[in-house]
């Protein structure tokens, strides 16, 4: 059964109350990440866009990094606005499932990097095991991700 | 010999980072392999963003995937850093790099 589906250019969601209470936990999950060197969330979610140069990646950043640090938070308020109208059965527009989408991203990026994943192949490798909450969490987070991004795509 | 000598100068001056004296050359934006974002996320990404077909996105997400990273655009550095901001915000691991 598919989460998301296309209906009259809007997306609506088949999300079961365990779904809805996941994705309840994104917002407060994206407001721990802390700061560049002691988190490594942080790191991840910021790159160095110039490798090796760090004078440049930080001006980079400078200009930069203030625009992407407000997308992002737009999309953590577009799930946190709009999910107790979704659980009661109102559609989204493509822009907030967008929105949705990129803000269940950045969580499972979050958890990524806080679980020490580096190399693909780590859902098969056994080294995590797969009744821990993170990656529980990891692996749900993907599944209700790759349902939204099937019905954004149809309307591509 | 004089002549040389002459036209030897003593010392060559180059810059030290010769693609900051010149903005205007291309460059790349470069996505990079990770573990954790879907194939599925970074093809949608690559069409909502480039705008890219579908089969030229699912080509460079595979780039991405089996050979560890991609160009996913050339042009100039203030459009190669427009479209690493635009893979930041989308959680793509993005670089810009010099055109070789």
């Amino acid at each position: 059964m598919k989460l998301f589906y296309r209906r009259h250019g809007m997306i609506h969601s088949r999300l079961r109350e365990f779904e809805i209470e996941l994705l309840r936990m994104v917002p407060r999950l994206i407001d721990t990440v802390g700061n560049h060197g002691g988190d490594p969330a942080a790191d991840r979610l910021t790159p160095e866009v110039f490798s090796g140069d760090r004078e440049r990646s930080a001006e980079y950043r400078r200009l930069a990094g203030d625009l992407i640090d407000q997308g992002r938070a737009d999309d953590v308020a577009a799930l946190e606005d709009l999910i107790d109208a979704v659980e009661s059965g109102e559609p989204l527009s493509d822009e907030q499932a967008s929105g949705w989408m990129r803000a269940i991203n950045q969580a499972r990026l979050i958890l990524g990097a806080r679980l020490g994943i580096e190399n693909d192949g780590w859902e098969e490798t056994g080294g995590l095991s797969p009744q821990e909450p993170a990656v529980l969490m990891l692996h749900l987070l993907g599944q209700i991700q790759t349902h939204l991004i099937e019905a954004l795509a149809g309307g591509i | 010999m004089i002549l040389s000598e002459t036209l030897v100068p003593e010392r060559v001056i180059v810059p030290d980072n010769i693609e900051e004296i010149d903005p205007a050359l291309p460059w790349n934006c470069v996505v990079w392999n990770d573990p954790i974002n879907l194939m599925v996320y970074v093809t949608y990404v690559f069409q909502k963003v480039f705008g890219y077909s579908k089969p030229k996105a699912t080509k460079l997400m595979l780039q991405v995937h089996n050979e560890g990273r991609a160009i996913v655009t050339t042009g100039p550095l203030e459009k190669a850093e427009l479209d690493a901001a635009a893979m930041h915000r989308h959680g793509l691991w993005a670089t810009v790099e010099k055109a070789s």
